[in-house]
């Protein structure tokens, strides 16, 4: 516990909050005291240090010649108090503790220094302690009494043992508690000025919180009237935002007054009386200060201080973890003008105090999106545009939903997350939204105009209104999201904003007259028109990442619509409650409600609902089930109900997307490119990530089909849409690099595969995404240990396991194999094993072992095999990998050669001649199968190759060993980094079985090219150097 | 009667004497604490003086009485330390810095900029240290006289004093906010020790 001795009369801060020796103030912390700017201004007048020789030295010397020698000394006293210790002192005086002998009881005095007043200050300075005197309230340290000493004015103080607000507040702190202290302190204010005194020099050093007795945790404000004292003298501090030199040298005479141009009202500064709003407005920069831990104002300088709060503007909120409301009103509390203030100090505290918002705040932090990466497909749920209904909704403008006030609101509000691109995520979406809620005038505008002139009827005038009643919802519901934003709303509010559904639906006079969710019933349209709204707030909810919260929504209509017994609003809701689950990946839940929502759309006839249901059901059941059979069966049915909504781009683009991932996920890569490429031409059906999704899934698929440069071209396509609609820090961005960078990889520009996820990493907000976050770094370590960078590796993985949750399973295994590599690069090969081990083994029992998430850690794993040793368990590993394609009659395939390759990279290191002649076999099969494969498989035959003629090394043969890696060079050279390890290791293979043909001549250029290599890779590759040194030298022989 | 016989005397009784050597050193002692122990400086004060009183053999083995005084100061400060440390037994004072030790800045003195970053420089090296650069520029005393107040020898004073100033330019150099700050520190460290001292005693 920190004691300090409160009640000071000087302003010296320091010696106010003297704490006792054992635990001191840190004097670091007052490096970044707002005080400190007053140094660059304040050169110390020569000889300014207080000498032992002061008074008060003198006084103190007396008492302590008093204690040492009571029989020769009486106690020093001050009225009738006696001395017992210094507190503190400064520029404006002395505290001193005391003891008040009549009252038996300790005091605090402050004895003002006679020469820093003049006698009008002091009298008014007396007369302010008098009145002070007469406030009884339990935030205000109460004056006992005022006197005078030698012809020192005094006043003594009730005595309180406790810290200062700024030494509290320099302790992390909820808002809540810090609003709770304040607003205490701010009711001894409003006390004050009741009693017609005002503080003018209100600030965290003038308030404490009493750390002992019975009042103890109770925030008391100090120092009324009182260390403004020297300004009372009549000096003016600023002209013109210029302080005047008087007031800046009374400023550096006394030192202590530093702090407090910080809080002062601009009226202050400008030499006007202060009044009660003055001292608002320093309490409002005092909780701000402690809200934001910085002041609503700053500068370098006084003189840039002062030019700050008379004419800067106010930062939009530092921090979004304090909420827009109390921003508001402190922004409030803190105008320029004191008659825009608070009328009260009082008023001021109720609205504080009053927390209307405890209900919004319970919203959870919600998901990402749904993307599968590494395993495959791309999966999309989203929402489709609205149909429309005949209800006689009320009329509403969109003045409070979405309009300049709202727009600065979203700034500031998004400016206070602290996230480092929130200005630009601002202007984009405002501007997005600023178009959609222009389009929604127009589009009232012209329905009046029409129906006016005849040209609709009263019953579309109803439907229009309606359908435009329900974008409004969502327009509410997202302009409501966005002026408390947090960064994950932010990061999605460009995307939310852009899938507004489309006004233009709304003026769609056949669709609205042909939607079936227009009960004939009066009694209903009101309660189906209130659902739709509510599902569209949800819907907005949703775009926005609160998952969660919209999937409440909808699963609750979906219930009220069932009690109701519209089927159509049934079928809506729980479509959305289906999609929600799709994107939540809750995949039973997802059926159910699309199970749900195809019988009730069919059975109403709503098809344009049941289609879309099909289709997200078919999805569902294909990528996420595993159930190709029930797939195929729905995806036939969709296929003519889409082919009957002609006009509905975005169902349109919805089946032949998803259709398309139907068909990669079955391997039929043609067809999933067709229908992919299709999907990809339609324009205004799909939101920008929709779009950008069927861009990657079309990269996959080109993938898929070793089609790389093309792979390549699609992912960045797909990222660069998204840059260019939603930004360039949207987390999407995160889930496509990786795609891309491992295109990249994979043509053999590892660096700049290496450069393109480093580049992604440094973004702003990067380690925030979770899930998404973890890919990237997965495969930028992956791509590390190659070149023996087992540091950055490690440190990568490790970064990527804290951003994933237990259940993450396929991201883990990969992250886990690669931190066992870098482990055992780092000398750790126990720690690497048991990593190694467990993560290829938790991914081939959850995946299976011919999964590509087991077959890509184990094939990371078995490359990596010399670094981390114990290579027999993962021969065994592979031989059942192999065994398991085989049974599966995949020999053919990619996957297959790769793990035969592996596993002859692993047998080429066994002693037995047997295995060796093995690993040969195997790698010249593993070379045949991905010769015959079509697209672009140089690298991996380049590879096979190199397996294989080491491996003919081995047992001897060495003409063809030669021959083979010869060949091999020539395939890896024109595509890979020059000073790719890998490469080295191929061009020092071919020159062994060179010069052990006695073709040294060939050798030598082979030798020098890999040793320029190893040298350049660093000490990392200290060994392979030495060894082509050695071969040189043998070469040179 | 010279410092030894007025605390003779003051152990017999005469309090008169007391007060007069009291009165003659306490600003020294007061300017020991004073970087040391913050707003505890002055019953710390008074806590040396008593302890004095009560030192009686160790006197005669004194030449001076200044020494003698610091020595005693010094150990009235390391029980503090120790009695503020509570549990932590052992205070090394070779190791420990007063900014370790957490104590107060000295408000008196810090009002140039160039001496604030001396006062909290001198915190920040190890507190003998510390107390060896003090007493060194300070209180004017020579190698042999901190030697005996400290219970060393004069040649390891002398390397000490060395090593101390390093040790205080590189607390310096580290808290210095601007190199031109830094660098008029350090050049000065004498000065600004000299202008500490003649303010202390003026």
């Amino acid at each position: 516990m920190r004691l300090v001795e409160a009640a000071t009369l000087c302003a010296d801060e320091r010696a106010v909050t003297e704490p006792d020796a054992d635990v001191g103030e840190d004097p670091e912390a007052m490096r970044s005291d707002p005080f400190v700017f007053a140094d660059t201004q304040a050169t110390p007048p020569a000889g300014a240090f207080p000498s032992l020789d002061s008074p008060d030295e003198r006084r103190m010397e007396e008492v302590l010649v008093a204690r040492l020698f009571p029989q020769r000394h009486n106690p020093v006293t001050i009225g009738r108090y006696r001395v017992l210790d210094r507190l503190g002192h400064g520029g404006m005086g002395v505290v001193y503790s005391a003891y008040d002998l009549e009252l038996d009881r300790r005091v605090a005095i402050k004895l003002l220094l006679a020469d820093r007043l003049t006698t009008g200050a002091e009298r008014r300075l007396r007369r302010e302690a008098q009145a002070m005197a007469k406030v009884a309230h339990a935030n205000v340290v109460s004056v006992i009494e005022v006197g005078e000493h030698g012809g020192q004015t005094f006043v003594v103080m009730e005595y309180i043992r406790g810290r200062s607000l700024s030494e509290w507040s320099a302790e992390r702190r909820g808002w809540r508690e810090v609003v709770d202290v304040f607003t205490q302190a701010g009711r001894g204010l409003a006390a004050a000025h009741r009693a017609g005194v005002i503080h003018r020099d209100f600030k965290p050093h003038n308030v404490m919180i009493v750390d002992e007795g019975p009042d103890v945790g109770r925030v008391k404000v100090l120092d009324f009237g009182l260390a403004r004292a020297a300004e009372l003298s009549g000096a003016e501090p600023a002209v013109n935002g210029e302080p005047t030199a008087e007031f800046a040298a009374r400023l550096t005479a006394t030192g202590a007054l530093m702090g407090t141009p910080a809080y002062m009202a601009p009226e202050q500064l400008q030499g006007s009386p202060a009044d009660e709003r003055s001292d608002q407005y320093s309490f409002a920069a005092s909780l701000y200060e402690a809200l934001y831990a910085e002041l609503p104002f700053k500068g370098d300088s006084l003189a840039a201080l002062i030019r700050e709060v008379l004419e800067g503007e106010l930062p939009p909120p530092p921090s979004a973890a304090v909420p827009t409301r109390i921003h508001r009103l402190l922004v409030r509390a803190l105008s320029r003008d004191p008659g825009a203030r608070f009328e009260s100090m009082s008023a001021l505290c109720d609205a504080l105090t009053d927390d209307p918002g405890a209900t919004r705040r319970s919203f959870a932090l919600a998901a990402t999106l749904s993307v599968v990466v590494g395993a495959g497909a791309w999966g999309l749920g989203s929402f489709a545009a609205d149909g429309a209904d005949p209800c006689t909704g009320p009329t509403f403008e969109l003045g409070g939903v979405w309009d300049d006030t709202r727009a600065a609101e979203v700034r500031a509000s998004f400016a206070a997350t602290g996230v480092p691109y929130a200005e630009e995520a601002a202007t984009r979406t405002i501007r997005i939204l600023d178009d959609y809620a222009g389009e929604w005038s127009a589009g009232r505008r012209e329905a009046c105009a029409e129906h006016q002139s005849g040209a609709i009827s009263s019953d579309l005038l109803d439907l229009q209104t309606a359908c435009l009643g329900r974008r409004r919802a969502g327009l509410s519901a997202l302009s409501d999201l966005l002026r408390e934003a947090d960064p994950t709303t932010l990061e999605r509010s460009t995307e939310a904003a852009a899938s507004l559904p489309p006004i233009a639906a709304c003026r769609d006079h056949d669709g609205l007259l042909g939607d079936p969710l227009s009960p004939r019933e009066d009694a209903l349209k009101g309660q189906v028109q209130g659902a739709r709204e509510r599902i569209a707030r949800a819907v907005a909810l949703a775009s926005a990442g609160r998952l969660d919260d919209a999937a409440e929504v909808t699963a609750e209509i979906a219930n009220e619509a069932e009690s109701l017994g519209f089927l159509p609003l049934i079928a809506e809701a729980q479509l959305r409650s289906g999609a929600l689950a799709v994107e939540r990946r809750k995949t039973e839940e997802a059926e159910r409600a699309l199970s749900r929502a195809i019988a009730a759309a069919l059975e109403s006839g709503a098809d344009r609902l049941a289609a879309e249901a099909l289709i997200r059901r078919f999805y569902v059941r294909g990528e996420r089930l595993g159930d190709a059979a029930g797939a195929a069966a729905d995806s036939a049915f969709a296929a003519p109900l889409v082919a009957r909504f002609r006009e509905d781009p975005y169902l349109r683009w919805l089946y032949l997307n998803n259709l398309g991932v139907l068909k990669l996920m079955s391997r039929e890569f043609a067809e999933a490119r067709r229908l992919l490429e299709e999907a990809s031409t339609i324009e205004d059906g799909p939101t920008p990530a929709e779009s950008a999704g069927t861009l990657a899934n079309l990269g996959i698929v080109a993938r898929q089909r070793s089609d790389l440069p093309v792979a390549r071209e699609h992912f960045r396509a797909a990222r660069q849409h998204i840059e260019r609609t939603l930004g360039p820090e949207h987390p999407m961005i995160a889930a496509l690099v990786p795609h891309e960078a491992n295109a990249i990889a994979d043509l053999g520009r590892t660096d700049e595969a290496r450069t393109l996820l480093r580049d992604l990493l440094s973004r702003p907000g990067s380690e925030r995404s979770a899930h998404i976050g973890a890919w990237p770094r997965i495969n930028l370590a992956r791509l590390e240990l190659a070149p023996r960078r087992y540091a950055e590796a490690q440190a990568l993985a490790e970064a990527a396991l804290g951003l994933l949750e237990p259940t993450d399973i396929a991201p883990r295994v990969q992250a886990e194999v690669v931190l066992a590599v870098a482990s055992a690069g780092l000398g750790d090969a126990e720690e690497a094993r048991l990593l190694r081990e467990g993560a290829l083994t938790r991914g081939a029992e959850k995946y299976g072992v011919t999964s590509v998430t087991a077959i890509s850690a184990l094939l990371a794993a078995a490359r990596y095999a010399d670094v981390v040793g114990d290579t027999e368990p993962l021969e065994a590993r592979l031989r059942r990998a192999l065994a398991a394609l085989r049974a599966e009659n995949r020999l053919e395939e990619a996957s297959a050669a790769y793990v035969q390759c592996a596993l002859a990279n692993v047998l080429i290191g066994s002693p037995d001649p047997g295995e060796q002649r093995e690993a040969s076999e195997l790698a010249a099969s593993a070379a045949a199968t991905l010769r015959s494969l079509e697209g672009d498989n140089v690298l991996d035959v380049g590879d096979a190759e190199v397996s294989r003629g080491r491996a003919l090394f081995a047992v001897g043969e060495h003409a063809s060993a030669a021959a083979a890696l010869l060949g091999a060079i020539e395939l890896l050279e024109p595509r890979v980094d020059a000073d790719d390890p890998r490469l080295a290791k191929a061009r020092v293979a071919a020159a062994k079985a060179l010069l052990s043909r006695d073709r040294a001549s060939e050798a030598t250029p082979l030798l020098d090219s890999a040793g320029r290599s190893y040298a350049a890779l660093g000490p990392a590759f200290a060994v392979e150097l030495a060894e082509v040194e050695a071969l040189r030298r043998g070469a040179s022989r | 009667m010279d410092d030894f016989q007025l605390l003779q005397a003051w152990q017999s009784g005469d309090d008169r004497s007391g007060e007069r050597l009291f009165r003659r050193h306490y600003r020294s002692v007061l300017r020991f604490f004073h970087n040391k122990a913050g707003t505890q400086a002055h019953d710390l004060v008074q806590r040396t003086f008593l302890a004095c009183l009560e030192a009686r053999g160790r006197i005669r083995d004194q030449r001076s009485f200044k020494p003698f005084l610091f020595g005693v100061a010094r150990n009235v400060l390391y029980d503090h330390y120790r009695l503020a440390r509570r549990d932590r037994a052992h205070l090394v004072a070779e190791e420990v810095t007063v900014e370790d030790l957490r104590p107060t800045p000295s408000s008196l003195l810090a009002q140039a900029r160039e001496v604030e970053l001396l006062l909290r420089g001198l915190r920040r090296i190890p507190l003998e240290a510390q107390m060896i650069l003090e007493m060194y520029y300070w209180e004017g005393m020579r190698a042999r006289e901190i030697g005996e107040a400290l219970e060393m020898p004069e040649n390891t004073v002398r390397t000490k004093i060395r090593r101390s100033r390093l040790r205080l330019e590189a607390a310096i150099a580290e808290i210095a906010e601007t190199p031109a700050l830094r660098q008029s520190t350090i050049a000065g460290i004498e000065t600004w020790a000299r202008s500490v001292r003649e303010a202390l005693s003026a």
